[in-house]
């Protein structure tokens, strides 16, 4: 169980990660699916 | 037997000295594509499946530290950011100097290709650092020597992006940014080996050191399937924007082979 102080910091550190990545993955995989038109 | 050996089809190129070195066959954009495009899918899925079950791991699974208590789950989003930005950049050091020596064009593109997601990893390594340090040390940034020598890496990221940017000539901007990167890549050991050469916030080396990791099981596991996530994920993201740009350049000139294309003479 994650501490309540804690967690709003673990959270931030997870989405900032999972939001930034998941974003140059898609804009990554958008262009690549669009290559040959 | 007798083994007769088959020769590929590469158009536009010398075939036996596309035979001699297998860097030299992978150079041909041709067969580049050809040979990675299933890795493509392949790191893709592992970099979602690792990513999700380190994840899940780490955050539900993985025991609290005696110290740090609950904090210590920001490592594995943290460290593994961290590894990254090095072996990217490392990555893009060595593409460098191989297409200093062998003038191989693709190892450029594919240079440029991963300097984002590089930056990308630094910066994170930097925010979870500052939101972990927070927690932990009550500040969110010291001019500690690990994380200054971080924040040099990030503008040698921004340097490189930025020649690239700035030079029209695709030639010179690839030499002049490769440049760059090699000699850059001295901060690599730099980083690296901060904690141990200067008084540092952060501890030294836990994982890769003499005598193996002194970490816990419970948490060591976690930390290298997010490791694994994010390196498949570097490899994913480069493979797919490479690919990309050879696709784009075969379309510009769909009369030349796309090797040509990559070593023809850019019009000053």
């Amino acid at each position: 169980m994650i501490e309540p102080n804690m967690a709003p910091f673990i959270a931030l550190a997870w989405i900032v990660s999972g939001v930034s990545l998941g974003g140059i993955t898609a804009w990554s995989f958008w262009r690549y699916q669009r290559r040959d038109r | 037997m007798h083994h007769v050996r088959s020769c590929l089809p590469l158009r536009g190129h010398d075939n036996r000295n596309a035979m001699a070195n297998p860097l030299t066959r992978l150079s041909n954009p041709e067969v580049f594509v050809r040979v990675t495009k299933p890795w493509i899918a392949v790191s893709g899925i592992l970099a979602l499946v690792c990513i999700a079950v380190g994840s899940v791991i780490g955050l539900r699974f993985s025991p609290e530290d005696i110290r740090q208590g609950e904090s210590v789950r920001i490592m594995y989003v943290h460290v593994p950011a961290a590894w990254l930005s090095l072996q990217s950049y490392a990555f893009i050091a060595t593409a460098s100097l191989v297409s200093f020596i062998w003038r191989h064009r693709l190892a450029d593109i594919a240079a440029r290709e991963a300097a984002p997601i590089g930056l990308l990893f630094t910066v994170l390594a930097i925010i979870t650092g500052a939101v972990w340090g927070k927690v932990t040390w009550g500040v969110f940034w010291d001019w500690d020597p690990r994380m200054t020598s971080m924040l040099v890496l990030v503008f040698l990221y921004l340097g490189y992006i930025a020649m690239w940017q700035m030079i029209d000539n695709e030639w010179t901007a690839a030499r002049s940014a490769g440049l760059l990167a090699m000699l850059g890549a001295v901060n690599l050991p730099i980083i690296k080996f901060s904690v141990d050469w200067w008084d540092s916030l952060h501890q030294t080396a836990t994982v890769i050191r003499e005598g193996g990791p002194k970490m816990p099981t419970s948490m060591l596991i976690p930390l290298l399937i997010m490791a694994l996530g994010y390196t498949a994920l570097f490899s994913f993201v480069v493979l797919l924007r490479t690919h990309t740009v050879l696709a784009q350049k075969r379309k510009e000139t769909p009369q030349r082979t796309s090797r040509a294309v990559l070593e023809e003479a850019p019009a000053e």
